[in-house]
């Protein structure tokens, strides 16, 4: 290894923008509510976030109850059935991943990971939260306007999410693209500071190759989402005005109960184009999040350095750049141009090389490691295995022959569950059960860990997996009540019965999850500074949990990439960023 | 949406060319030790212009979305917008005179002259405002007519990117008129100088977006350019 002298590279320029000052709190309201902490606002966001990820849970199990036992909860019916499944995916992809990863691990990690006191821009970041917490309210609004929530599908798909014979048409719809349209501009204004505050505000020494692949994630998904949501806001607009003022963006001459409503002319194709160049990034821009924190949980867990960080660096790069040009993939069953299906396809198959390249580089991160099986660790393992399962099918969707027979099916169903719901569910665990020291100065209860590990775990699989089956046997999806229908045999009700029982089950086991969250504030075993013995920024702070500032008079400097485990020579398993190298024992 | 496309390519090509620079080949577990290149290599100049920049691409890519629709959704043979375009280019001479006179006041304002500077402000103020009263009345005009519902969506798609486009104006107006009447009383010269930067730069990106809009939504000598662009192949 080549070192540098200390001292060589001469005085080391200030890491924080000059215009920008750090706001410090003169009362409890401005610590605590209106913060401009990036930390209390990344509690807020997670809190937030959680909270309605937990009413999709539910949502989640009224779902099942239909699907496994239809017709013995008669106040289920059509109209709320397709409601609860629009808000069970809108609030699961929007309000709960992409607010937890970007704005929940977004904000607590940054500033952290590179060593700055803060966002850059503080008060911005707090009219994120804000906006995003009015986008929220909103969209729960609509559970108590009249006519409900729209229950057009997540994709909202015009001209049915607008018209009278689709429920919450007349105010869901509304409230949702009002919601939407609050939750862009609220992630743009935290977007661009986090975007700015990794590019500007690092410490001194940590180039851009030294920076943990946590951030190198949550940086790449942030630049997705910023390029990937004024789709969707575009989208959103003219719904609305479509809805509300009666333009016709999308809306084509329609015939309803016999007379020809005042609409013409407008394309839903085009509404499929904006939502999907939109929705693809939008797997990355989860995604990519969860492959940063997996591949630090990985490396911390089994002490051992990441294998390939620069390919894994170039590789979520790549993938950002590849998640725009192959949108259309969703769409091959609206019907387009053979060669353009045939591109797309094309593209789908090449973003699997990168994604491939990161999970080698995992599997060879453990081979041959020292691993700690503790419950962040098996989350991640987790992880690998069901993203890698979730992949393979998207690989086979991918592909247009096979995907026109597979759309409208359970199969599709299973398939993004495990890739989007189930995989990222599990890195948000993961990393809460990793970072939860660091935020609370305490550890959170490890057997109540591993009942909630592995319960989770089992239980999605076996949730998930039969479904693949109930798609390929042709059980159609977005169906209310699944019967008459001849070619599917009656066994497919009791494996849907089972797979709502299991549903319900780790549904349950999340209950224990919170309670240890909640348990462990006050009982947990005291972590310490550094329990997992990691060498990343955050934890080298003076102060657990870090205080206000985070770095108390001195920021630190970056000596070293963030995966020095297990090095020759070395006196300790771990060489922490901000350790000297004539500090770290033998020359490693 | 090859408009879009070609949007993203140019950002991407901005984007990879900063990479290019950021040593994306350097294997970090060979080079322990400090590093004086940081934070330099991440961009070093100002947060708040880096800031906007980026603020101005997501708007960027924002209008060329809207674009992009209308090419798919108005017809090649459509009339357009049912307006005499000459109101348009009364607007847009506005405009263009609103960002002339920043970038006069940013000139000013490096030499010295923060009196001067502030009435080219208040002159950039009130054309911006004069570009959004004559938004109006176009607005207005057709309403009457009732062109915002038509089939082809021509005035729809014209309510529509001028309101959004007004309201990001709306946006720039708020800022411009604290630096006028806050920062340019009460600011040191050096902070006034760099918010009459980037207000500068704003008003560039507002003309520049309401150019490719007027573009597309009137005959212009630029609009053969922007169909070629946005129009889906027949």
């Amino acid at each position: 290894m080549v070192d540098t002298p200390i001292g060589a590279a001469g005085p080391f320029p200030g890491s924080e923008p000059d215009e920008v000052e750090l706001y410090h709190p003169h009362s409890w309201l401005t610590r605590y509510v209106f913060s401009q902490d990036a930390k209390i606002i990344a509690i807020q966001y997670s809190g937030t976030a959680l909270a309605i990820g937990f009413v999709a849970l539910v949502l989640s199990w009224l779902i099942r109850l239909q699907l496994g036992f239809p017709g013995l909860f008669p106040s289920i019916g059509p109209s709320e059935y397709y409601q609860i499944i629009t808000m069970h995916g809108m609030i699961m992809v929007v309000y709960l991943l992409t607010a937890v990863f970007l704005g929940g691990f977004g904000n607590y990690l940054i500033p952290l990971m590179i060593g700055a006191r803060d966002m850059v821009f503080p008060y911005v970041n707090m009219l994120s939260y804000w906006v995003y917490l009015l986008a929220v309210l909103v969209l729960v609004a609509s559970f108590f306007a009249p006519g409900g929530p729209t229950g057009a599908g997540w994709t909202l798909y015009p001209p049915q999410a607008i018209l009278s014979g689709t429920p919450g048409h007349e105010w869901g719809i509304v409230l949702m693209l009002a919601s939407l349209i609050l939750f862009i501009i609220g992630f743009t204004m935290g977007g661009v500071n986090y975007v700015v505050t990794v590019l500007q505000a690092r410490a001194p020494g940590m180039t851009l190759m030294r920076m943990p692949l946590t951030i190198w994630g949550i940086f790449t998904a942030t630049v997705l989402a910023l390029l990937a949501f004024p789709a969707l806001f575009v989208g959103a607009v003219m719904m609305l005005l479509d809805r509300l003022f009666g333009t016709s963006f999308f809306m084509p001459m329609i015939i309803e109960a016999g007379q020809r409503l005042h609409y013409g002319g407008g394309t839903p194709i085009l509404f499929q184009h904006l939502f999907w160049f939109f929705g693809h990034p939008e797997v990355y821009i989860v995604a990519l999040p969860a492959f940063g924190i997996v591949s630090d949980l990985i490396s911390t867990h089994a002490r051992k350095n990441i294998f390939g960080y620069r390919m894994m660096v170039w590789a979520i790069i790549a993938i950002g750049g590849l998640s725009f040009v192959v949108w259309a993939h969703h769409m091959y069953v609206s019907g387009m141009n053979p060669y353009f299906g045939f591109f797309f396809a094309t593209t789908t198959l090449i973003i699997a090389v990168p994604t491939a390249i990161k999970v080698y580089n995992w599997v060879l991160t453990l081979w041959r490691g020292d691993i700690h099986l503790t419950v962040p660790m098996l989350f991640a393992i987790a992880f690998i295995v069901t993203f890698l399962n979730g992949g393979l099918t998207g690989l086979f969707l991918g592909n247009v022959v096979v995907d026109v027979p597979l759309s409208d099916t359970l199969f599709v169903v299973a398939h993004f569950h495990m890739v989007m719901g189930v995989a990222p569910i599990l890195v948000i665990f993961g990393g809460i059960y990793h970072w939860y020291p660091k935020v609370t100065g305490r550890m959170l209860d490890e057997r109540l860990g591993l009942l909630h590990f592995w319960v989770t775990f089992l239980g999605a699989y076996l949730v998930f997996f039969p479904m693949h089956y109930l798609g390929l046997l042709g059980v159609p999806r977005r169906y209310f009540e699944i019967t008459g229908l001849g070619f599917i045999p009656a066994s497919a009700a009791s494996l849907n019965a089972f797979i709502s029982v299991v549903a319900f089950v780790v549904g349950a086991a999340q209950v224990v999850f919170v309670a240890n969250l909640i348990r462990s504030l006050r009982h947990g075993v005291p972590a310490g500074g550094n329990p997992w013995h990691a060498t990343t920024l955050e934890w080298q702070t003076p102060d657990t949990p870090p205080r206000h500032g985070n770095w108390g008079a001195r920021l630190p400097v970056v000596y070293r990439w963030p995966y020095d485990y297990s090095v020759p020579g070395a006196a300790e398993d771990f060489l922490p960023q901000n350790q000297p190298v004539h500090a770290a024992g033998a020359a490693p | 949406m090859s408009l879009v496309l070609l949007y993203l390519a140019g950002l991407g090509a901005v984007s990879g060319r900063w990479l290019a620079r950021q040593h994306l080949a350097a294997k970090p577990w060979l080079s322990a030790g400090p590093s004086c290149t940081l934070p330099a290599d991440g961009g070093g100049g100002s947060a708040a212009k880096l800031a906007l920049g980026i603020f101005l691409a997501v708007i960027g890519l924002l209008f060329a979305l809207l674009v992009a629709a209308y090419g798919m959704r108005v017809p090649p043979g459509s009339a357009g917008v049912p307006l005499d375009p000459r109101l348009l280019w009364l607007t847009t001479g506005f405009l263009g005179l609103a960002s002339l006179l920043l970038h006069r006041a940013d000139r000013v304002v490096r030499r010295g002259a923060e009196d001067d500077a502030h009435a080219h402000l208040l002159a950039a103020v009130a054309a911006s405002l004069v570009f959004l009263c004559g938004q109006g009345l176009a607005w207005r005009l057709i309403g009457e007519a009732g062109a915002g519902r038509t089939i082809d969506a021509a005035g729809s798609f014209f309510i529509l990117i001028t309101l959004l486009h007004g309201l990001h104006l709306a946006g720039g107006l708020a800022a411009l008129a604290w630096v006028t009447f806050g920062a340019a009383r009460t600011g040191s010269p050096a902070g006034l100088a760099r918010s009459i930067g980037l207000c500068t730069l704003y008003w560039d990106a507002l003309l520049v977006i309401w150019l490719v809009a007027f573009g597309i939504l009137f005959r212009t000598p630029w609009s053969g350019l922007i169909d070629v662009l946005c129009r889906p192949p027949a």
